[in-house]
């Protein structure tokens, strides 16, 4: 049996750090009926060490699915993923299982996510020793300190999920995600099936986690504000394709695809400026998300956005490109993205 | 437009389980005027979706609710009245809508014979006479083709458009009050925007007053005038929603607002979650619900329930701390702690 200890080539003294996850044009499909449709499209993305990259888009946007084709849990069509530097494709059995210790997983719903019938020391524990980590002694001193770090009482070690409260629960999955010390976590909507409060509880950990571990996050939601609360870098899907990429700040002060624009107005803010950006929603993205299985041929959102003409955003496909050839950190994928104007984000 | 409309004065309405008395609204008392819009905002079991669920009286039947107090609609007290006249006022005077569209519209009945159904009801046109006036509000709501849509049923819809079909069986009469409980939360947000956008629009053009029922402020902001905030059964806070973003006064208001993460903040910001947990709702307790949850809490809190406190016009604080008898304290300023 191989452990994989260290990812393969990120020994030596290479000047770039390796990537965390590298995503290079994948499409992943599924078939609906007697058709089979790209959930995800061509998606090309990259996560460096330690960096917190949010992925949001509406329903049927795909970014569950890549999260999961990320994990290796969903097989690609074509493209190839690359964890820690190793291909998921080339790996199987054991040694994906070595690899996958590295990656993660916190999912939406924390009381369906653990097994009822465990202890709460139990499912925190589980990682390791499925991955044959430690022994007896050193498992337990692991799930003390996870417990510990993730702000739940160690007299929790026998409890059973049942007897606690949903932001506890979320605490447990979390817990579990980081045992076994994962150079990536894949967050998919891991607040928003919990109430306010609790929300902010989760999500101060998060962040606490974040700055404090050395772990890359791909967070998925579809929340744009708690995207922007804990991600450095954001990509948005429509319909299986990323429309944009770019460092948080930039991306959400300086929208430039219409989609994005019409995400970012459509941000219900608590203050007196919200009824004028309903009009700029109406305005940037009207009418309803067509459907994943069907997507609009040449640019996918020609059939919601304001700025699209027969030739070439109907005609022809936009391919995600840099701003400004230089600084290749913000990319949209828009025909017409120079002659767009741009919104006033409220954003600071 | 400052005719009242609506007025609700000490509402209570519990439910008698295993467990006791579940007091699920207690003491809720507001105004609506004429094409005056009112956001009701709390946590999950706050009340908010019990106390309007009242005023259809859409549990007035089951023995096991208690309710009382009154509900003054256009000058008739609706709990007063027998359920044939309550009949003719929801759907008719009273429009709804509810989160989920897809459990709310009859699978097997095609949209337009829904939409018409209470304009047959309640105008006595006959179907055939109704069906102009469906086409119309479906137009109006936004279904494309409404014509060629009629018969469709309501699995054929996307969950916004079937929102959208929600409102038009809402507005088909042209109520004088609609209530829309929770309308978006199911919805994605380009969706969830226009949807609001739809029921703005509609409320100026039918001078309909509404009651928006969410837990979220910035639906409040994009569609109310005026706010209630409601915490375990009992109303916390009212205010216009002008004042609401400046001037709120209650600790529990201040402590919503400080939840959730501010958007247009470009640096990463700690949120101020509120401690503890919501009372059980079938225990009384003395004081003030919220004090064992406040940060500024005194003694007097956990002692003696506060009054409805007046700070202004339209601006009410269920706070000992806005008593004006009370001493000046003045709620710490607690700015946003930097964490990068």
């Amino acid at each position: 049996m191989t452990v994989v200890e260290a990812p393969a080539g990120a020994t030596g003294d290479a000047p770039v750090q390796q990537p965390v996850v590298e995503v290079d044009h994948v499409s992943v499909a599924f078939a609906s009926g007697s058709r089979r449709f790209r959930a995800v499209n061509d998606v090309s993305l990259t996560i460096a060490p330690r960096e917190t990259l949010g992925l949001v888009g509406e329903s049927g946007c795909g970014k569950s699915t890549l999260a999961r084709a990320v994990l290796k849990l969903v097989p690609v069509e074509s493209g190839t993923v690359h964890l820690l530097g190793q291909d998921l494709a080339t790996l199987h059995g054991s040694a994906l299982r070595g690899v996958r210790r590295h990656a993660q997983m916190i999912f939406q719903d924390p009381r369906g996510s653990l097994d009822p019938r465990m202890t709460i020391g139990e499912i925190i524990g589980e990682p390791l020793r499925v991955h044959r980590i430690g022994d007896r002694r050193s498992r337990a001193a692991d799930v003390a300190e996870m417990m510990d770090l993730v702000g739940l009482p160690a007299s929790f070690i026998d409890r059973r999920p049942s007897q606690l409260s949903g932001g506890q629960q979320q605490r447990v999955g979390i817990a579990r995600a980081l045992v076994t010390r994962p150079a990536l976590v894949v967050c998919d909507e891991p607040v928003s099936a919990l109430d306010v409060s609790i929300r902010a509880q989760v999500m101060n950990l998060l962040a606490d986690l974040r700055d404090s571990l050395d772990v890359a996050f791909m967070f998925i939601a579809h929340d744009l504000a708690v995207v922007r609360h804990l991600s450095d870098r954001v990509a948005v899907m429509y319909l299986g394709r990323i429309v944009e990429e770019g460092p948080a700040d930039e991306l959400f002060a300086n929208p430039r695809h219409p989609y994005t624009q019409g995400l970012v107005a459509a941000i219900l803010r608590a203050d007196n400026g919200a009824r004028d950006r309903l009009e700029t929603v109406q305005r940037l993205a009207s009418g309803d998300l067509p459907s994943p299985v069907n997507p609009p041929k040449g640019c996918a959102y020609h059939t919601r956005c304001p700025y699209a003409l027969d030739d070439p955003c109907v005609a022809r496909r936009p391919l995600l490109s840099a701003l400004e050839p230089d600084a290749a950190t913000h990319r949209v994928a828009c025909h017409r993205v120079a002659e767009i104007p741009r919104i006033d984000s409220g954003v600071q | 437009m400052n005719e009242t409309l609506l007025e609700v004065r000490d509402l209570r309405v519990g439910f008698r389980t295993r467990r006791g008395l579940v007091q699920a609204v207690d003491g809720v008392s507001y105004s609506l005027g004429r094409g005056e819009a009112l956001g009701i905002v709390g946590e999950s079991g706050s009340g908010k979706t019990v106390s309007s669920l009242a005023m259809l009286r859409l549990f007035g039947l089951f023995d096991h609710v208690e309710i009382s107090g009154e509900i003054i609609f256009e000058g008739r007290d609706l709990l007063a009245l027998s359920e044939r006249k309550m009949q003719s006022i929801r759907g008719k005077e009273i429009g709804m809508v509810f989160q989920d569209p897809l459990t709310s519209l009859n699978p097997v009945m095609s949209v337009g014979d829904q939409v018409a159904e209470s304009i047959v009801m309640h105008t006595g046109r006959t179907p055939a006479q109704a069906r102009e006036r469906v086409v119309e509000l479906l137009e109006r709501v936004g279904i494309p083709d409404p014509e060629q849509r009629y018969h469709d049923r309501p699995h054929s819809f996307s969950g916004g458009m079937r929102q959208r079909i929600m409102v038009a069986i809402a507005v088909a009469c042209e109520p004088k009050l609609l209530i829309a409980d929770e309308p978006t939360t199911a919805l994605d947000v380009t969706v969830q925007a226009q949807i609001l956008k739809l029921l703005d629009d509609l409320r100026r053009e039918m001078g309909m007053a509404m009651v928006m029922i969410t837990h979220d402020f910035g639906v409040v902001a994009a569609t109310c005038d005026k706010v209630l905030v409601m915490y375990a059964a009992q109303p916390m806070e009212e205010c216009s929603v002008e004042h609401l973003f400046q001037r709120a006064n209650h600790p529990y208001t201040d402590g919503l607002l400080r939840l959730v993460p501010r958007f247009e903040r470009r640096q990463h910001h700690r949120l101020h979650p509120i401690e503890g947990q919501p009372p059980e709702l079938t225990i009384e307790q003395p004081g003030c619900v919220f004090a064992p949850r406040c940060e500024v809490a005194t003694d007097i809190c956990h002692i003696e329930r506060p009054a409805m406190f007046r700070l202004g016009p339209g601006h009410a604080s269920a706070c000992h701390l806005a008593d004006e008898r009370a001493a000046r304290v003045t709620v710490p300023d607690r700015p946003w702690e930097e964490i990068r």
